[in-house]
């Protein structure tokens, strides 16, 4: 018989362990856990390589002192979204790339670099992505200390 | 104006070559425009036909806001086109700059963009979110009427 969705949460919990800090469930099928950035690149190769999720997208934040990742898992088969969130300081923005383990973050990774100043640490091809060439370095548009009315 | 002017503003009215340029456009005016082009509009019953490059082009068909990116991109287009050229500010964004007007990436309306490279340049603005195929066919009726 097919797994259910509680059955994939219980592997999820088991895969994660205790590397995660914080669980929610908002409904039924969307989990939120939070990592430390050191484990994420770990966590996340666990999600897909143990789990067997699939990587969807990630979603980079700016929540005040800190900017916030959001990394994305689909479990298809039970229709469960799992997302990993990661924080770091504005003061240091770093955290590891998952892209050496997951592939398909490569891209989005490299956009939440351009928009939010987040820097990848591992990322194999970190150059600049959708940011226009005569961009000024240094500059993120969607932090929100940015002025973009200029 | 000169005979040779007029001839080549009568020339553009016959069977206007289109290149579509896409300046940042989320891609539905170009579903649109593409409409434009199935049995249903077929606007090449009208002698309307797609150019594959611009030198080749009587108008520009142009999407999207223009973003910082494309900016000199779309100017070199217009650079390239032969003239006379009509320049078809097509949807809000093109027209504007829309919602995405005080946005991070905006470079200004394409009509001023293309007024910096000619200040003379013909300009056709279809509005809407996407323009409907029937206005976008009235509007370039109506420039080529005018011209």
């Amino acid at each position: 018989m097919a797994e259910t969705v509680d059955e994939v949460i219980r592997h999820l919990e088991e895969v994660v362990g205790s590397a995660a800090l914080k669980w929610e469930r908002p409904r039924p099928n969307r989990v939120y856990f939070t990592v430390a950035r050191d484990n994420a690149r770990e966590t996340g190769r666990r999600l897909v390589e143990d789990l067997g999720a699939r990587f969807a997208t990630a979603t980079g934040t700016d929540i005040g002192e800190e900017l916030e990742v959001i990394y994305h898992f689909e479990c298809d088969a039970v229709g469960l979204v799992v997302n990993m969130r990661v924080r770091t300081p504005k003061g240091d923005p770093v955290m590891p790339s998952l892209t050496p383990v997951v592939p398909p973050a490569e891209w989005i990774e490299r956009e939440i670099n351009d928009l939010l100043g987040v820097v990848f640490e591992g990322h194999p091809d970190p150059r600049r992505l959708i940011l226009a060439d005569d961009w000024p370095q240094g500059v993120y548009p969607l932090r929100r200390d940015q002025r973009n009315d200029a | 104006m000169a005979v040779l002017d007029k001839v080549k503003l009568w020339g553009l009215k016959k069977s206007p070559w289109v290149y579509h340029v896409n300046t940042g456009a989320c891609n539905n005016c170009d579903i649109e425009v593409l409409e434009l082009l199935t049995p249903r509009f077929d606007v090449e019953r009208l002698g309307v036909v797609l150019a594959a490059s611009p030198r080749h082009a009587d108008a520009l068909m142009v999407t999207g806001v223009c973003t910082r990116q494309a900016r000199s991109r779309l100017q070199e287009i217009y650079r390239q086109a032969a003239k006379p050229c009509l320049v078809v500010c097509l949807g809000a964004c093109a027209c504007t700059g829309g919602i995405f007007q005080d946005a991070w990436h905006f470079a200004g309306p394409v009509d001023e963009v293309i007024r910096e490279v000619d200040p003379d340049a013909r300009i056709v603005y279809i509005p809407g979110c996407p323009p409907k195929p029937e206005a976008m066919i009235a509007g370039i009726a109506k420039a080529l009427h005018d011209l």
